[in-house]
């Protein structure tokens, strides 16, 4: 590869993330920053939980996504009573032609490019599991049988932050294999305005395929080539470590009310990320300024609050923006 | 663009390059910050001198040690160093690369064969060659604070020399003119004779340095000279008893012993003020040294004044005893202590036995007082007829009473067997009774 393809890469990355946002855009009104964030998770082969309350465009953002990329779209309601097997899928018997049974996988809706996990906290914690195996690995094993899942993979997850009542927290270990953790803020008036516009008038607003699967792979490949400095990853880390209360990084919030930080997955979503948000500005290389853009989303939900914390209602964006501010670069 | 550089080569210049202009700005803003401050307080400094009398090369010394501190740190900024990473951050963002200088020079100490590193060595090294570094780190103009060091280091240079009643340049000029020193040439001719005579009759042996300075004491010339001159010659007197022919004479004979002597008392007249050791002979104890020596030699009695009932004598007379001695019928003169009865002369406590000049018996100043017991203690030292238990317990006395500094160690008192009485005897009444409590019977049991 030449220097001269190095920029055409560049160029080609760059224009087709703005044109997945663009197209977002045209249906989701107001969430720029939720949605190339979502596109960011994507490339960079991680999954997104969104939180936020009911309609403000969580369940419509995956469905937008899956049509401007042309990828294969399941969902999945998540509910007390669901079982790992309607996740994952099932044995069935079938009968042959000329006689006899057997047995007959049947893939659940998992098996899916972009999986909509909606309201995943309110399914017991061994159907959320049945996730972990599929979001970590990009595979599912039933019985003595491992099946792979179709590249790309995006599990997009939801959750209420307001109606707890008969849900089930999801336990760090899965909490820790989500890339980003996105919140999605009501709308602002001028936002809504836009929404009404849109959505009460006869015509549906369409939006066309941007970008194929081996295109997204191809991105993906891109994003991963992009050079990071030692004195830049060094900042990714200490903010990595910078979130546990017994490090030299850590500010005062975050020794008075961390019990446990970010795992170092957290410094790889934050290098991959800050490269993804480098190319985006068209960068060959990555900033400090990349790494502080991505750092919230990749930390926020790897912070665990011990208990003053958690009487104290404090919110952990509080602690991981202290640690931005406060960690020299 | 250096086309004989490389992107890598050219990034690590450029950043070496700019890291230096960015040091040696800082250093110069820092120099204009503080350099009318320094400059401000030196002119202080020197205005402090005037009055204080201080010697004027000391604000010429410390301009240049300013000016020498100044210039030693803005070179020491403008040495070339390596740069570092820290260096390539800040200066990327004083220029606005935004990460691009700081990632593309740590690259550039790498040897990278990457596409994407060349890539993104390429492009910085573009961007830096394209940037106007001159708009980035501008020079400093610091007018109004360089004209200000300029007039305050002008002014602390010239109050030192315009200013009225300035102090003497040189610090040696300030010590030589500060006090008179009584010099040979400066006495009378004929006192300069009888002070050369004293010399030589003192060397030879033939009077004692107390009996050459009674002797002066009987001239005008001499009683007319300021007490600190007097005692200067008493103390030329006592060193030519103690340097000998020797050094006085230096070899010389007949005729020549005067003009030998006379040059003798020249030297050390001005040895004795400044408190030097001999000058020809560095082996030499100082002279007050020597004197301690003496301690062990007290006089018992001393002449109270020349005439203390009379008040004739000076002042010199009643601060300086000269040991009095005996001619002819030695129970012809009246023996007095050498503390001033008060009856004696002047006033109860006083202890001069006469007095002279303004000095005001009863009324004297404290610092008077002072020199005349420390002279008082001196010159006791300086008897040599022996010394005795009276007289040292006499003198401790008036030492622990005295209020003035006590200097000297008394000498140790050796143990005279001869002088010790025998024991009371026993009276034989009791003589048994002190055997049997001394001499125990033995016990055979």
């Amino acid at each position: 590869m030449t220097p001269t393809a190095v920029a055409e890469h560049i160029d080609l990355f760059r224009e087709r993330f703005a044109d997945i946002t663009r197209e977002v855009a045209c249906r989701i009104v107001g969430h720029d920053e939720i949605v190339a964030n979502t596109v960011t998770s994507l490339l960079a082969g991680g999954h997104v939980l969104l939180e936020g309350i009911p309609g403000v465009g969580k369940t419509t953002l995956v469905h937008t996504l899956a049509e401007v990329l042309d990828l294969k779209f399941s969902r999945i309601q998540f509910t007390p009573d669901l079982m790992p097997a309607d996740i994952v899928g099932t044995q069935i018997v079938q009968e042959r032609p000329h006689g006899g049974t057997f047995f007959e996988f049947q893939p659940g809706p998992i098996f899916a490019n972009v999986v909509l996990a909606d309201e995943i906290n309110r399914a017991t914690p061994k159907t959320q599991s049945a996730l972990l195996e599929a979001m970590q690995d990009i595979s599912v094993t039933v019985g003595k049988t491992t099946y792979r899942l179709e590249q790309p993979f995006l599990v997009l997850a939801t959750q209420n932050p307001i109606e707890m009542e008969g849900t089930y927290p999801l336990p760090e270990a899965q909490l820790d294999r989500f890339f980003f953790k996105l919140r999605v803020e009501y709308p602002a008036e001028a936002s809504m305005h836009e929404i009404l516009d849109r959505t009460t008038q006869p015509a549906d607003i369409s939006v066309r395929r941007i970008v194929d699967s081996s295109q997204i792979l191809e991105m993906r490949q891109i994003a991963r080539a992009v050079p990071i400095a030692k004195p830049v990853q060094t900042y990714a880390i200490r903010l990595t470590l910078g979130t546990h209360a017994d490090s030299p990084y850590a500010p005062p919030l975050v020794k008075k009310y961390s019990r446990y930080g970010a795992s170092p997955r957290a410094a790889q979503t934050i290098v991959l990320a800050s490269k993804i948000h480098a190319l985006r500005q068209g960068h060959a290389f990555v900033s400090i300024d990349d790494v502080r853009a991505v750092a919230l989303p990749a930390l926020r939900h790897r912070v665990l609050l011990n208990f003053e914390g958690e009487a104290e209602q404090v919110n952990p964006d509080t602690l991981v923006n202290e640690l931005i501010s406060t960690l020299a670069s | 663009m250096n086309e004989s550089l490389s992107p890598a080569q050219l990034v690590r210049t450029v950043v070496a390059d700019a890291a230096r202009r960015r040091q040696s700005l800082a250093a110069l803003r820092q120099v204009a910050r503080w350099a009318p401050i320094v400059a401000a307080g030196l002119a202080g400094i020197a205005l402090v001198a005037r009055v204080a009398a201080w010697p004027g090369l000391l604000v010429i010394a410390l301009l240049v040690a300013a000016a020498l501190a100044a210039g030693g740190y803005l070179a020491r900024a403008r040495r070339h160093q390596a740069s570092t990473d820290v260096m390539a951050a800040a200066i990327d963002h004083d220029a606005g690369f935004g990460g691009e200088l700081r990632s593309a020079h740590w690259f550039a100490t790498r040897q990278a064969a990457d596409p994407w590193t060349s890539f993104h060595l390429g492009h910085a090294a573009r961007r830096v060659q394209d940037t106007n570094w001159a708009t980035v780190y501008p020079p400093v103009r610091a007018t109004r604070a360089w004209i200000a060091t300029a007039a305050l280091t002008l002014l602390s240079v010239l109050i030192p020399f315009t200013l009225p009643g300035r102090a003497p340049f040189w610090p040696g000029a300030l010590s030589a003119t500060s006090a008179p020193v009584l010099s040979l040439e400066s006495l009378p001719e004929e006192l300069r004779q009888q002070v050369v005579d004293a010399v030589v009759a003192v060397t030879k042996g033939e009077i004692s340095a107390e009996d050459a300075v009674a002797t002066l004491l009987q001239s005008d010339a001499f009683n007319a000279l300021p007490p600190d001159a007097q005692r200067q010659v008493a103390e030329l007197l006592q060193k030519a008893r103690l340097d000998g022919s020797s050094k006085v004479f230096a070899g010389a004979t007949g005729e020549a012993v005067s003009a030998e002597a006379a040059r003798w008392a020249k030297e050390n007249l001005d040895m004795l003020y400044t408190g030097k050791d001999d000058p020809a002979d560095p082996g030499d104890k100082p002279f007050t040294s020597e004197k301690q020596e003496q301690s062990d030699k007290r006089n018992e009695y001393t002449e109270d004044g020349a005439s203390g009932g009379e008040g004739e004598a000076s002042d010199f007379q009643s601060s300086t005893r000269v040991r009095m001695k005996p001619q002819g019928n030695p129970e012809s003169s009246q023996p007095m202590p050498m503390t001033g009865a008060p009856d004696a002369s002047g006033e109860a406590g006083s202890s001069f036995g006469g007095k002279h000049g303004d000095v005001r018996y009863g009324t004297t100043k404290a610092s008077e007082l002072a020199a005349a017991f420390r002279q008082e203690i001196v010159e006791a030292d300086m008897n040599t007829n022996g010394s005795s238990r009276e007289s040292d317990a006499r003198r401790r006395t008036e030492q622990s009473r005295s209020a003035l500094t006590y200097t000297r160690v008394a000498g140790q008192v050796s143990f005279d067997r001869a002088r010790v009485d025998a024991p009371r005897s026993v009276p034989e009444a009791r003589r048994p009774l002190v055997e049997r409590y001394f001499v125990r019977e033995r016990d055979d049991r």
